[in-house]
């Protein structure tokens, strides 16, 4: 379980998460909802260590070390191996510092986004790089997957693939984390939903409870909340 | 540790390229140098001794021989050991912003290695190290050579004196300053080195992680890390007290390894808790 | 591997290439020639306490080497050890070696004198203010060598408004009084420049200065020039009752050269016990000059005069108390005007070098250079011998310049 407890964030005098806290499960989808700007790519990179925050975050009930990117990996919305790199040498370079690269895995992930080895990274396309950023982060044995809008500026056929990732078996037992603004193409596989605003969460909730409670839809929430 | 040394390696493959061109720059321009700056004197000499119609020997009494140091002073010699100075000092920033601010952001990556940020800090700055004492070690291993080269086509009448490798190095101001005559010179020099590059790096983590505000905490730490390890220099220029040649070495050795510590620790501790990617 | 091909071969070559580079350099020889005193005359064992300052050099390198006991060291050959200490002149390097704490700092051997019991030293710390005024104080120290008592002080220069430059030039200690002699360039407003010689007298017990005499005061205005030197000291530390200075007057040409006004120009001597100051009067029968005076060594009693008016070299002992010459040694070496000459004086003996010689090309061709010991009681030669250069190739090191620059004694 990923414990997010109060964390606050100030960029300069702007605040960007004041006093956040959630909780991730293993084995469920955590949706990350909010406009442009709230704080969802933040709150990622901090429980990462990617940026210096205050409050506290507890991965399994432990703080986060060294050896917790065995345990839990990001996927950026953009492209972090080096342009001059092939995919084949990414996968190397992954396989060569990472104990949990399952290379079975990866080279499952490949075909099944049809990606070629030998493709310079410098050469992908945006819904490529998406793709290759997908491989090599779920090709880790990881019991969490960070994901920063994986659909964002992609075309319609790759973002169907994707979702196909997201149904299929690869993420079946682990806890995943997703931040997106735009809910369409996977609202069936969300579990739970963390409404940002202004750095605050507004509204927390189980989807399935929701829908069977009170029989609304993430987007009718969304609609509530942010329209109200 | 592995993961260390596969990231000292990462490092120098990326550099590879632009580091290879340097070493291959250094061979091609101090060869060549070695041949045109002989070919120049000795035409200028024929020329002088067919006009005043002097002898060889008459020629030397007038104008003086050749020896290497004529050589090791030109730009075609000591161009390529400054570009190849520049270049590293700028790669010390590179090695870090290049990882925030090229193509793609690798510095994700490298952050979430699963291996500690110090290994990472370490990584960097060994990979510098290490190319630093590779074209070093180039200049070593071609000076003789061309030293030879030289010996061999200039007429015995002309030369003032056979030099070895060493008295070159200890003769020429930019040799004897990268290659010093001593290995305890060498280590200290060096040394010096590594604790200036220890503070660029603190305040390079300094910029990456209180940005604007950040520039002038590492403007104001490489102030301060100079003003401490100076200290003793300044004391005495001061006039206030004098410290005897191995006292001031003694404490400068000892101010120079507390600065780079500090630098290390604090550059290190920076990267895992205060930097922004 | 493949991967790691890169690194491995910069690793392996760093290691090795400069490994062995040190290696070698600390194992062999620089290459650079050796100069040995090849023995023409008496024993040896005589060069041992000689110590040469030279250089190796042509227009575009210059090495320096000392010659210590019949060996060429290159400083540029010496150990990083070696080098942090410096050179220093062996007098110092004993007073540092004995009195470590006391000597911190205290580098001028002329501000220093030492006697069997005290070792004291004077200085003149000046600085120039924003208004171009110099504020000036003596910094004294006082060292009991018997129970290490040491005594440190600073007082204000006295009349220090009207100082521009002060130098300590002697000091003694006299009735437990401490005598300074400086030598001070005065401010003026106008084109007048003033020089002076000063006899401080400072009072250790009370920390205060007794006296301010002034001992000589020359003016002048271009393209009159006034300068004052002293003879070597021989004995610059020692407890010496007498010390010599030598002033010159002359004219500055519009468009000819300095010329100097030999009969103005004078040797003057000052008595500490005395308190007297006189003009030397140097035998005229004997022709001694002026200018031998100045270029010659004295050490509190006696002034050496080298004189090359004869065939060979003469070192003429001129007793100061008597105005009397006493002694008049020929030494067995020829006199070469174009060469330049050292003397030391030291352990019965003097030691006499004769170094490059100086023609129109500028001299960077190898040539000898001639030592010569002799007592100087009996002006026997004790010692005769001239360098000799050893290359480890023959062509080497022929058409560089050797030059002497000084001569030590331990």
């Amino acid at each position: 379980m990923i414990e997010v407890k109060k964390i606050s964030k100030k960029y300069g005098r702007k605040k960007i998460l004041d006093g956040v806290s959630f909780t991730a499960n293993k084995g469920e989808v955590t949706c990350l909802i909010g406009i442009n700007g709230v704080g969802k790519t933040t709150t990622l990179k901090a429980i990462m260590g990617l940026t210096p925050y205050k409050g506290e975050i507890l991965i399994d009930d432990q703080k986060m070390t060294k050896d917790s990117y065995e345990k839990i990996t990001f996927i950026p919305d953009a492209p972090i191996m080096l342009p001059q790199m092939t995919i084949k040498q990414a996968m190397v370079f992954m396989a060569d510092f990472y104990t949990s690269w399952n290379s079975r895995r990866a080279n499952q992930l490949m075909g099944f986004f049809k990606l070629k080895e030998e493709t310079p990274i410098s050469e992908l396309s945006k819904g490529n790089t998406a793709k290759l950023n997908l491989m090599l982060g779920l090709s880790l044995d990881v019991d969490y997957v960070l994901m920063d809008e994986p659909f964002s500026g992609i075309d319609m056929f790759s973002r169907e693939q994707i979702a196909d990732v997201f149904a299929s078996h690869l993420i079946e037992d682990r806890g995943v984390i997703i931040t997106t603004h735009e809910i369409g193409d996977i609202e069936h596989l969300i579990d739970k939903v963390i409404l940002l605003d202004n750095g605050t969460v507004l509204r927390e909730f189980n989807t399935e409870e929701m829908r069977e409670e009170e029989g609304k839809s993430v987007v009718d929430v969304m609609r509530e909340v942010y329209q109200a | 540790m592995m993961r260390y040394l596969k990231l000292v390696n990462f490092e120098i493959n990326r550099f590879s390229k632009i580091y290879i061109s340097l070493l291959l720059i250094t061979l091609v321009s101090q060869f060549v140098g070695v041949i045109i700056g002989t070919k120049n004197f000795l035409n200028g000499a024929r020329d002088t001794m067919s006009e005043e119609r002097l002898s060889e020997a008459a020629f030397v009494t007038n104008n003086g021989g050749i020896d290497f140091t004529y050589i090791a002073n030109s730009l075609w010699f000591q161009g390529p050991i400054a570009l190849s100075a520049v270049a590293l000092i700028f790669y010390i920033f590179l090695i870090w912003y290049r990882d925030w601010f090229g193509k793609n952001t690798f510095i994700y990556r490298l952050l979430m290695l699963p291996t500690s940020r110090l290994t990472i800090y370490f990584s960097k700055a060994t990979a510098i190290f290490l190319m630093v004492l590779g074209l070093i070690a180039l200049q070593i291993i071609i000076l003789p050579m061309e030293n030879a080269l030289f010996n061999s086509t200039v007429p015995e009448v002309f030369l003032n004196m056979e030099m070895s490798s060493s008295s070159i190095m200890s003769v020429n101001v930019v040799l004897s300053f990268i290659i010093p005559s001593t290995f305890t010179q060498f280590l200290l020099s060096y040394g010096a080195g590594l604790m200036v590059m220890s503070i660029l790096f603190t305040a390079i983590m300094f910029e990456r992680s209180f940005r604007i505000k950040g520039i002038i905490f590492g403007l104001v730490y490489c102030g301060i890390t100079a003003a401490l390890f100076l200290a003793p220099v300044f004391v005495m220029g001061l006039g206030n007290f004098y410290f005897y040649p191995n006292e001031l070495f003694g404490l400068l050795l000892a101010l120079g390894i507390i600065v780079t510590g500090l630098s290390i620790w604090l550059g290190s501790w920076l990267l895992k808790n205060r930097v922004t990617v | 591997m493949k991967r790691y091909i890169c690194s491995i071969i910069i690793g392996m070559v760093v290691i090795l290439s400069i490994g062995t580079y040190y290696v070698k350099v600390a194992s062999s020889a620089s290459g650079l020639p050796k100069y040995t005193f090849k023995t023409l005359e008496g024993n040896d064992k005589e060069l041992d306490p000689v110590i040469i300052n030279a250089s190796f050099e042509n227009s575009s390198f210059y090495q320096s080497l000392t010659f210590e006991s019949n060996q060429t060291t290159y400083d540029s050959e010496k150990s990083y050890w070696e080098k942090l200490s410096g050179r220093q002149d062996y007098q110092s390097e004993r007073l540092i070696k004995e009195h470590r704490s006391f000597m911190r700092g205290k580098d001028s051997i002329d501000s220093l004198y030492e006697d069997d019991d005290f070792l004291a030293y004077a200085w003149v710390n000046s600085e120039f203010t924003k208004s171009g005024k110099m504020e000036a104080e003596f910094d004294i120290g006082l060292l009991e060598k018997k129970d290490e008592e040491e005594t440190s002080f600073q007082i204000e220069l006295p009349n220090q408004e009207r100082i521009m430059n002060t130098y300590v030039r002697d000091v003694q200690l006299v009735h437990s009084k401490l005598q300074v002699l400086t030598m001070n360039d005065v401010n003026s407003n106008d084109d007048k420049q003033m020089k002076e010689v000063h006899l401080y007298t400072i009072d250790l017990a009370n920390k205060k200065v007794l006296r301010d005499k002034t001992l000589l005061s020359e003016t002048f205005t271009y393209p009159n020039q006034v300068d004052l030197e002293m003879p070597i000291d021989i004995a610059p530390s020692q407890p010496n009752n007498m010390v010599l200075f030598s002033l010159m007057k002359g004219v500055n040409h519009e468009d000819g050269p300095y010329e100097e006004k030999p009969n103005e120009s004078k040797l003057l001597s000052y008595h500490y016990e005395t308190e007297k100051i006189e003009t030397v009067k140097l035998p005229k029968k004997e022709s001694l000059s002026l200018d031998m005076a100045r270029s010659g060594y004295v050490d509190g009693k006696n002034l050496y005069l080298i004189d090359l008016k004869s065939d060979n070299y003469h070192i003429k002992t001129f007793d100061l108390s008597s105005q009397t010459l006493t002694n008049d040694q020929e030494l067995g070496l020829p006199v070469n005007k174009k060469k330049q000459h050292f003397a030391a004086f030291k352990n019965g003996r003097v030691y006499f070098l004769l170094g490059n010689e100086f023609d129109q090309e500028g001299s960077l061709t190898y040539k000898p250079a001639q030592l010569l010991i002799a007592d100087f009681k009996t002006g026997k030669t004790l010692y005769k011998g001239e360098t000799v250069m050893q290359a480890t190739n023959k062509k080497n090191g022929k058409k560089i310049g050797f030059f002497t620059h000084g001569l030590e004694v331990k």
